[in-house]
């Protein structure tokens, strides 16, 4: 219990160091290149591209921290927050992982080999990305040939569809709880104009609630 | 100054590379503490190794639509910014937004050679620290939002597992309808292909002992099978 509790304050203070310093890093590129060629932006007319910036991405950030940290937990998160494309890469890597070896999710070995599964994650993408930077040119025709483009347009639900059905179907109560959550996103998505992070949290608080319900009734 | 004369500097790119390697090394020195509590916690070496293999097969499909976005940026922004934005935080649909948007703050257009070197250092600031925001979130909302879990975990650790299994449940659902159902002509096409391919090869699983093997590779399997049809519908 010593050995688990030393381990999650460890990998708190690393992840929010790292993450800090990374910042640092990132925010003194645009400062250093601003000095070097002597071009500082107006700030006064580029403050809305900030504000913009922020809320376009502002309401995903409560919603996936709390829907993902049962299944993800806080290292991978902290992994996935500073490489991006959580939904759609590092969330997959975990429940594939966990489905793969049949773990619970919210569990300390769910938790640990979430991180494992989104730094792995994390490199592959990082080398993917360079490959590219260093062999684009025979590259960029493969990639972008007409023929295959449809395959990349719809890689993401490509992916989802069959982690979905291995994570669904895991039991029939599992199959018929899924409905209930997938009947308040397919509401919210076309008879409302709430925003997908909005319903996303709705549907989490009720999927969750559902389950509490049953676990107090089989008690 | 024209912004193809800077935006290609070889420090650029250097000072990139140096970024990279150290999110690389902060990926590398948490996987090595995570094996380490893993092993202390009874997972095996095969499950630990499993996690590995898993992040890395699911992961290689999907960044491939990523080299797209960076071949299409690269003429407008240089190699060094779409490279450095497509690999940490950014994502592909985010970062022409941003680029955008920071150019219409200035009058600019988003188009190759439309715009000055000072709109591509506003590109440059608005892409990277505005981009930032979620590490900054991360960094001081993760730890609250996880004690609240580990507080509970304390009184009745049934019950946070129970949560856990809700929100795996309303995850799932969420992705179907906001990658799937929302757009049934396309994507969802897709999404009921790949869907019926995992869905036949769980059921073949767990009828037969001898094709347990098929647990590891349901995803990938649905995921080439879907991106095959899509190639031939659309």
């Amino acid at each position: 219990m010593n050995k688990t509790s030393a381990y999650q304050r460890w990998v708190h203070r690393f992840g929010i160091g790292s993450s800090l310093l990374l910042l640092l890093a990132m925010s003194a590129l645009p400062v250093a290149a601003s000095s070097i060629y002597h071009i500082w932006p107006d700030f006064k007319a580029l403050w809305p591209g900030f504000v913009a910036v922020v809320l376009f991405m502002a309401p995903y950030l409560p919603s996936e921290t709390i829907g993902y940290m049962s299944v993800m937990g806080p290292g991978a998160l902290y992994l996935s927050y500073i490489t991006g494309n959580v939904t759609n890469l590092r969330m997959p890597a975990t429940i594939g992982t966990i489905n793969s070896l049949g773990i619970e999710p919210n569990t300390d070995e769910c938790h640990t080999l979430a991180i494992l599964a989104c730094g792995a994650s994390v490199i592959t993408s990082i080398a993917v990305v360079l490959i590219g930077v260093l062999l684009s040119a025979p590259l960029q025709p493969v990639i972008q040939a007409p023929v295959l483009k449809p395959a990349f347009d719809y890689v993401v639900p490509a992916l989802f569809g069959g982690l979905v059905a291995q994570t669904v179907l895991k039991s029939k109560k599992d199959a018929l709880y899924y409905l209930i959550p997938l009947a308040v996103c397919l509401f919210f998505c076309y008879f409302t104009k709430v925003s997908p992070a909005y319903y996303m949290l709705i549907a989490i608080a009720i999927s969750a609630a559902v389950y509490v319900l049953d676990y107090k009734r089989n008690k | 100054m024209r912004y193809t004369e800077i935006c290609n500097d070889k420090w650029l790119f250097v000072w990139v590379g140096v970024l990279l390697l150290a999110v690389v090394g902060q990926c590398l020195i948490y996987m090595r503490r995570a094996w380490k509590h893993g092993e202390e916690i009874g997972l095996s070496a095969e499950q630990l190794k499993k996690g590995l293999t898993t992040g890395t097969t699911i992961s290689i499909m999907p960044t491939l639509p990523v080299l797209l976005v960076l071949f299409s940026l690269t003429p407008l922004l240089g190699v060094p910014l779409p490279w450095l934005r497509l690999s940490v935080i950014g994502s592909a649909y985010y970062e022409t937004y941003a680029a955008s948007t920071a150019l219409s703050c200035l009058g600019e257009t988003f188009e190759v050679g439309a715009f000055s070197a000072e709109g591509w250092i506003a590109c440059l600031w608005v892409m990277t620290v505005g981009g930032s925001a979620c590490v900054l979130w991360s960094a001081l909302a993760i730890k609250p939002i996880s004690m609240i879990y580990e507080k509970a975990e304390k009184i009745d650790l049934k019950l946070v597992l129970a949560v856990g299994g809700g929100c795996l449940a309303g995850i799932m659902a969420y992705v179907s309808v906001s990658y799937g159902f929302s757009a049934m002509s396309t994507k969802g096409v897709v999404f009921c292909i790949s869907f019926a391919v995992g869905a036949l090869l769980t059921w073949l699983k767990n009828r037969n002992e001898k094709l347990r093997w098929l647990s590891d590779y349901i995803m990938t399997i649905s995921m080439v099978a879907a991106m095959a049809a899509a190639c031939i519908i659309f």
